[in-house]
């Protein structure tokens, strides 16, 4: 929970964020996507391979200095923020770049992977 | 009797761990070898990777001359006032002491590729199973004729981090309102496309923070076009009125030679005096890629696009500035993103490690002003033999203050993450 709130001050995930709802609800609202690719055959392996691109900026141990943390984060929250990304809702122009670079298998490995550090 | 500092401890429980994940094969035989030359974004990186994903399993030997790193990404800003050179130096300790990779502070002068060894300076030679060459580039001085590696303690390249940065700022320190620099930029390809006007904003910006708002700095270029040129153009205009031009070869006609004891850089059509040179020539890989025989006419070594695997010898992995990356700009970013393709494709050879298809990334902020910072980039797959981009973006002209201070925000988190990812 409190890994959440420290989102909300951040520049990329959080750019559409809405306060005091948690990430599950979050997610669960907006979009149906999300549970299909958690049904995909995931591979954590690949997420991790995928994850250290994500590294060069969000380091595990970040103080949230513009770019946020999203080690340990839960699962179906980073699984909608980069649909929101490919989706164009939010607006950070490196991270629409990275996520419509990704696919739906992709994005549930790298969120699978995220999600257990 | 000895006893065992917490740090120690944890270590040995480490590498119990490390041990049980060795594959079975391996138990019994010599560790694999991989070598790394050059401590760079790639070179710095892929050890990391390689000795932290493997777990133990893999020898990992880091071969840098210097004892600490001075990033090129930042030193712009060191320049310009906004940094200090300590916050852009690094050290390797972390990566010897955390990673067990094996630093060796050397000058490697030698691939004998047929007896896969590198051999140092001082005669000393190491093995491998895999080489990773990250050399990073080195000059042509003198491909802007009258400059070379003596003129360059007068009129300072600083293209290569560390005491050339500071030589040039205490230039730029020492002089006064009303005195000019005059930069001679480089010829593509070269390392970081947009930093010749990164670094000519903070030199503009120290200016205005002292004052010196007479001074001017002009810009010689041998290219037509430059990165980002429309964003940087216009930051010039809002931010240092009158302070900066930039002169293309339709004007120029062409860089015929500088004279740095005078202060000049003569083109067919004019010469120009500053107070300071700043004269940034062409570049190749650094030579180690050449005495190896892995370069092709350009001066730089051809990649597989799938694994930056070099396309003359199967066991060494070029990657950085020294590569040819397709589509890739050569950037520290670039060398990270590269260096982690690398790195798996070595983990598979040597440690069965599994490989998926390589994903690279790019993004090069820089800074304009005072929390006006821009940004392009790219994500890149290897298509038909070659890096192509596959999204691309880049900062627009008409973004409002509060989106350039986020982008320049979001560089110092770049900064802090890549540096951790570099480093440990």
């Amino acid at each position: 929970m409190n890994r959440f709130f420290a989102l909300v001050g951040g520049a990329l995930l959080c750019a559409s964020c809405i306060a005091g709802e948690t990430a599950n609800k979050l997610a669960e609202k907006t979009d149906p996507r999300i549970d299909t690719i958690m049904a995909l055959q995931l591979d954590a392996a690949y997420g991790e391979y995928l994850a250290s691109e994500c590294a060069t900026c969000h380091n595990e141990t970040s103080t949230d200095q513009g770019i946020p943390t999203i080690h340990g984060q839960d699962q179906k929250y980073l699984i909608n923020a980069l649909l929101e990304y490919q989706d164009n809702k939010r607006t950070n122009e490196t991270m629409i770049s990275i996520a419509n670079a990704l696919n739906e298998e992709e994005i549930g490995s790298l969120a699978l992977y995220l999600s257990g550090q | 009797m000895s006893t065992l500092t917490r740090r120690q401890f944890t270590k040995v429980l480490g590498l119990g761990a490390a041990a049980l994940s060795v594959p079975i094969h391996v138990i019994g035989q010599a560790k694999p070898k991989v070598v790394v030359v050059g401590g760079g974004a790639g070179g710095a990186t892929a050890a990391r990777y390689v000795a932290m994903n493997s777990k133990g399993a893999v020898d990992v030997t880091l071969i840098e001359n210097s004892k600490t790193y001075t990033t090129c990404f930042f030193s712009n800003l060191y320049l310009g006032g906004v940094r200090d050179f300590d916050s852009i130096t690094h050290s390797y300790d972390t990566l010897a002491s955390e990673y067990g990779i094996n630093v060796v502070h050397g000058y490697a002068a030698e691939v004998d590729r047929s007896a896969k060894t590198v051999t140092l300076n001082d005669g000393s030679s190491i093995n491998y199973d895999r080489l990773v060459l990250s050399p990073g580039i080195d000059l042509i001085f003198d491909s802007v004729p009258g400059y070379s590696e003596e003129a360059a303690t007068i009129a300072p390249h600083a293209w290569q981090a560390g005491p050339q940065t500071q030589l040039l700022k205490e230039k730029l320190d020492a002089l006064s309102n009303g005195d000019s620099v005059v930069m001679v930029a480089p010829p593509n390809p070269y390392r970081c496309p947009p930093g010749p006007y990164e670094r000519v904003s903070m030199m503009a910006h120290l200016f205005k923070e002292k004052g010196m708002t007479d001074s001017t700095i002009t810009i010689i270029d041998p290219k037509p076009k430059f990165s980002k040129q429309g964003l940087f153009t216009a930051g010039w205009e809002k931010h240092y009125p009158g302070m900066v031009e930039w002169i293309s070869p339709d004007i120029h006609g062409g860089i015929v030679g500088v004279d740095v004891n005078a202060g000049t850089v003569e083109t067919d059509f004019d010469t120009f005096e500053g107070t300071l040179l700043n004269v940034i020539p062409a570049q190749r890989a650094g030579a180690i890629a050449h005495q190896a025989e892995l370069v092709d006419n350009s001066g730089f070594c051809q990649i597989n696009s799938d694994s930056m695997r070099s396309m003359v010898d199967e066991n060494i992995f070029v990657i950085g500035d020294a590569s040819i990356a397709g589509a890739m700009p050569k950037s520290g970013f670039s060398a990270n993103s590269q260096a982690k393709v690398a790195a798996m494709h070595i983990l598979g050879d040597v440690n069965d490690g599994k490989t998926f298809p390589a994903k690279y990334s790019n993004t090069c902020w820089s800074m304009i002003g005072t929390d006006d910072g821009v940004k392009v980039g790219a994500q890149y797959a290897s298509v038909d033999g070659k890096i192509a981009s596959t999204s691309t973006f880049v900062s627009q002209g008409d973004e409002d203050d509060a989106m350039r201070k986020a982008t320049f925000e979001e560089s110092l988190g770049w900064y802090d993450g890549m540096t951790k990812d570099m480093f440990g």
